[in-house]
């Protein structure tokens, strides 16, 4: 019973400190001020997507026992993986620095002490976190404390919205008639990557090897991803109702974390704020230990190294150096000032040109019958698949150009 | 031991090249970066798997190659490591060879790290818990 529960624990974070971190919490809350609700269906998609997609991963790692990055090498040969390792890793860094700016300006929001202060410090911690802290404590702590970002619902109820209005701009879909469609088409762009950011993938089926993960762990994992994703997803619609109650109507711009916690402020008084604080506080923070860990995966998966929190870190000796200098550099980024919003946007517009990348060999694996057997993906997961794919695809061409036409939607 | 004896025509790139290597004991060694062949009576006899930087760099060349080559020489002068293919217990699909060649074939750079660097942090014997 207790093993079950901690195994769909995994599902959780993944899908709290994983589907709702920095990018989702940003992006939710910037799409929601200008757009009202327009945008929930890109939302939906990209839950639809990363569960079709996490579901192939954790099917490939019960069955072969081996991780999902682990494989591409194999399928699509030295020269094509490390055109795919170089573009995910640098994603993936992107990621650890605009998480740790997260945190950071949570730390500045709950202390008034400003957020470089509190740069180095966190890369610290981060880094005693994965060099001393079990993987399935890690996750049970982080996911159950990013859970409190649940109060960005509360606060929904709480602010006695106007459910028909709010209703009708859910089914509107499109940008309410004073907005350019180019703009509205780059933040549906950034809000479907932060639905699908790649490391996802990479964490969730390595963090299957690190649980060691068998067949008859399947229906856990199926479970995690069918109610893990899902769940993350609701809390990012609730972030963008709340700047969809509060912001949309006053016509404010979202250029700063404090402006989407405002909302819950004003429902919940400093209880909520409180709250708030704390759960965006382990949604990023745990979001930074993912996007660090996965740097040292990828790595170490792509070249056959030892890796894992399993291990004791001198027998993954260059995977706990990979996961060090990954935390480094971007505390480095983070300290030179960068604007957490801004960093957060480009990390998502990167993202979404890399998403082929990472999700195209999930795909072509999980179709392979010499790992997957009777595992492999029936009809169901390769048309939702394929067709994922394509929205992908088109996400990845469509997302420079609108960046420079649009100027980074303004 | 040759694990293919009984079968027909393989793909080395396929079956092989670029597959998972551990020990039977489960230590990680690599990934099978090039294999070695040995001309004979016209055909080519594959006699080891290659593991090692250096063999990858020259499999991957450009830039790219010579890059991971010379950080491949930063650790080692020497060619990349060989298993034998007589080391081979199974395929299944990770290589699975004896442990004592598992733990022979260590790579230098693991063990440099391990040594000056890793090894040296407070509590680098310990998994965490």
């Amino acid at each position: 019973m207790s093993k079950k529960f901690l195994a769909v624990t995994l599902g959780i974070l993944t899908a709290v400190g994983g589907f709702v971190d920095i990018g989702d919490l940003v992006e939710s809350g910037v799409v929601g001020a200008r757009y009202g609700m327009a945008m929930v269906w890109v939302t939906v998609l990209g839950v639809l997507g990363i569960c079709v997609y996490a579901d192939m991963s954790g099917r490939i790692v019960a069955v072969s026992g081996r991780p999902v990055f682990d494989l591409i090498r194999e399928r699509l040969g030295p020269r094509m993986a490390l055109v795919n390792l170089a573009g995910s890793f640098l994603i993936t860094l992107l990621t650890v620095c605009a998480e740790i700016g997260g945190v950071a300006i949570v730390i500045e929001l709950a202390s008034g002490v400003d957020r470089l202060v509190w740069v180095l410090p966190i890369g610290v911690l981060i880094w005693l976190v994965v060099w001393r802290v079990g993987f399935e404590r890690m996750e049970t702590g982080f996911g159950l404390g990013g859970l409190a970002i649940g109060v960005f619902a509360v606060a929904v109820f709480f602010l006695h919205p106007d459910w028909s209005s709010l209703g009708a701009q859910v089914a509107g879909l499109a940008p309410p008639p004073d907005q350019a469609l180019p703009t509205y088409a780059y933040h549906a762009v950034a809000l479907f990557a932060s639905a699908m950011t790649p490391y996802e993938v990479f964490f969730f089926s390595s963090g299957g090897v690190e649980e060691g993960w068998t067949v008859k762990d399947l229906s856990v994992q199926r479970a995690n991803v069918l109610l893990g994703f899902p769940l993350g997803g609701l809390l990012a619609i609730a972030v963008m109702a709340c700047s969809a109650i509060v912001l949309f109507p006053a016509g404010v711009d979202v250029s700063q974390v404090s402006q989407i916690v405002l909302p819950v402020t004003l429902a919940l008084g400093t209880a909520g704020l409180v709250i708030v604080l704390i759960g965006i506080f382990a949604a990023t923070f745990g979001a930074a230990l993912e996007t660090g860990l996965s740097s040292g995966y990828m790595l170490a998966q792509y070249f056959g190294w030892d890796w894992g929190k399993r291990r004791a870190p001198r027998k993954a000796a260059r995977f706990h150096l990979t996961v060090g200098v990954g935390l480094l550099v971007a505390v480095l980024v983070v300290q030179t000032g960068l604007d957490p919003v801004g960093l957060t946007e480009i990390s998502l517009i990167f993202s979404a040109v890399a998403l082929p990348l990472t999700y195209l060999p999930v795909l072509i694996v999980a179709n392979d019958r010499e790992y997957l057997g009777k595992h492999a993906n029936g009809h169901f997961s390769n048309i939702v698949g394929v067709g994922m794919l394509v929205v992908i695809a088109i996400a990845a061409l469509v997302a420079i150009p609108l960046m420079i036409f649009t100027g980074a939607g303004q | 031991m040759n694990p293919w004896t009984d079968l027909g025509r393989i793909d080395l790139g396929d079956a092989l090249l670029d597959r998972q290597i551990i020990g039977e004991d489960g230590t990680v060694v690599g990934k099978v970066d090039d294999l070695e062949l040995r001309a004979e009576g016209g055909t080519y006899v594959v006699d080891a798997l290659l593991v090692g930087p250096e063999a990858l760099a020259d499999r991957l060349g450009g830039p790219i190659g010579r890059l991971l080559h010379h950080i491949g020489r930063g650790f080692r002068a020497q060619a990349p490591q060989r298993i034998p293919l007589n080391a081979i217990r199974r395929i299944e699909p990770t290589v699975v060879v004896t442990t004592a060649v598992a733990h022979a074939t260590d790579s230098p750079s693991e063990d440099w790290l391990r040594r000056r660097v890793i090894g040296r942090i407070p509590g680098a014997g310990r998994a965490s818990r």
